[in-house]
Formats: structure tokens, C-alpha cells, sequence
């Protein structure tokens, strides 16, 4: 562990981080995302289950964000909160809870833009895939400081 | 009445850890009022400094988003329950590149 990082290890079971890939592939040259569900112990966050979901970017009814005239979901991903209130109940009706998302960056490496700093919330664990040419390549997790200010690391730990 | 709050992750740090709560009310408004009296440090996560509700934080009442209800207005009895909901966004946001950056 090195001292930048959140001090807490992000598991990953080998099967998610192929799911998260295959929807990485599947919706290139378009960002996918999805939730993240979970539970925690003191000083690790297990993934249990991943729930992709459909990029709700385009869904002005679900989207409080301005969009820029190069938005699109070619570089911008949105959670429906119905998606999210979904992911909730499932997460509860199996002990679970939802620790974080998971988006790609197609054609673009995978670190946190500014935009996803600006709008990540503390806690949550954020999983960015890189796709290149319509290929997964890295995957990284974040999660944001309390002061949000930065993003820290966490190693992803494949189960 | 007493209504069931449902607390995401990130905004537990305010609510003791507790990841639901139940305060009394019969509309969204007043059980927001009194959730955040109790637990002063959710208002200004919830509530901008024009002590509107923020637009990245969602409220459902059940499955329904009280936007399109009566919004803070939305009434509420012991059987529903309330979610707070963020707004999870993410992207590059930058144009597509002809050649990857790596």
C-alpha cells in the first residue's frame, strides 16, 4: 500500500471485471455504466455483483447536468436514480449495499477527469475502464477524498 | 406519522452510520425538516446556500421522484418510504481523439 492511496483494498471478483469489460466493448465508442454492489468490512470493500445499466445521459428528465455543446455519451455516463433506487433494493434484500460505479472512458486512458471529480460524491468507490479502439485495456478504482478535492487510489485486488 | 428515510452511503457520516432512519412527517418537506434538525450536519449536503433542495440530490417517495409529485409538498404516510438519491455521473468529458493518448 503506498501512502496516497484511500488505505482501503477494492475487490473485484475475476467475473465482474469481465462484465465490466464486456460492457465497456459492448457500448464503445459510447461510455458505459453501471452500479456496484457489496458490502464492507473494516478495511475492504468486497464487490459481490456488478449492475450494468443503460447510459442515462441522454435522458433529460433524469439528467440535473449542463451539457456542453461536445457532451454526449460518448464522453459523459449517467446513473438513472431509478437504476440507482433498483441496485438499492436488491443490494438490501441480499444483506448488500451499493459501494461505488463503474464507467468506461472509450479512447481515453482511465483516470478521473475533472468533470468526474467534480461530481463524485465521498465514500462511493469509482471504477473507470479504459477502452481503446472498441478493446478493454486498464481498469482503475478511485475514491474521492473526504475534502474532495482529489481522487485516491485503490488497488483492485481480483478475487 | 413516522416515515422511513433511506440514507445513501456517502451521507451516513452525518446520520450516525445509520444507513436509515425514521423521523415524523406528512409531507416530504417536514420530514426533511425534522431529519435535519436532528442531524444538523445533512443540511447543508442536502440544502443549497438558497435552502433549496440541491439538483444532485434526488428524493423518491417509493419509486416516484417527488419532482414529479408536489414536490417537497408530496404527502406521505407510515407505509412509504423516503430514499435519498444522488446524482451519479461520470465521463471523459473530453471530445473523441482520432489517436488513443494512452
Amino acid at each position: 500500500m503506498v501512502a496516497s492511496d484511500s488505505g482501503m483494498s477494492f475487490e473485484l471478483y475475476q467475473k465482474d471485471k469481465e462484465r465490466i469489460e464486456q460492457h465497456g466493448a459492448e457500448t464503445y465508442p459510447h461510455e458505459c455504466i453501471g452500479i456496484l454492489l457489496g458490502r464492507e468490512q473494516s478495511d475492504c470493500r468486497a464487490v459481490m455483483e456488478v449492475f450494468p445499466i443503460e447510459n442515462a445521459w441522454n435522458k433529460a428528465e433524469a439528467n440535473p447536468y449542463e451539457a456542453g455543446p461536445e457532451d454526449s455519451t460518448r464522453n459523459r455516463s449517467l446513473v438513472d436514480p431509478k437504476d440507482y433506487l433498483r441496485a438499492e433494493h436488491e443490494a438490501r434484500k441480499r444483506g448488500m449495499d451499493i459501494v461505488g460505479f463503474y464507467h468506461s472512458h472509450p479512447d481515453h486512458p482511465a483516470r478521473p477527469s475533472e468533470f468526474d471529480r467534480r461530481n463524485a460524491w465521498p465514500w462511493y468507490s469509482y471504477v473507470i475502464l479504459a477502452v481503446e479502439n472498441g478493446v478493454p485495456r486498464e481498469m482503475t478504482a478511485w475514491v474521492l477524498s473526504e475534502d474532495r478535492s482529489r481522487f485516491l487510489p485503490e488497488p483492485i485486488r481480483i478475487k | 406519522m413516522s416515515v422511513k428515510v433511506i440514507i445513501p452511503g456517502p451521507l451516513r457520516q452525518y446520520t450516525g452510520k445509520s444507513d436509515s432512519v425514521v423521523v415524523k412527517g406528512q409531507t416530504v418537506e417536514e420530514v426533511l425538516r425534522n431529519l435535519t434538525s436532528e442531524y444538523g450536519e445533512l443540511r447543508k449536503q442536502l440544502y443549497g446556500e438558497d435552502g433549496k433542495l440541491r439538483s444532485f440530490v434526488n428524493i423518491y417517495r417509493n419509486e416516484e421522484d417527488v419532482r414529479f409529485l408536489q414536490q417537497e409538498k408530496t404527502a406521505v404516510t407510515e407505509s412509504d418510504v423516503v430514499s435519498i438519491v444522488p446524482s451519479i455521473a461520470g465521463g471523459s468529458g473530453l471530445p473523441p481523439l482520432e489517436t488513443w493518448g494512452g
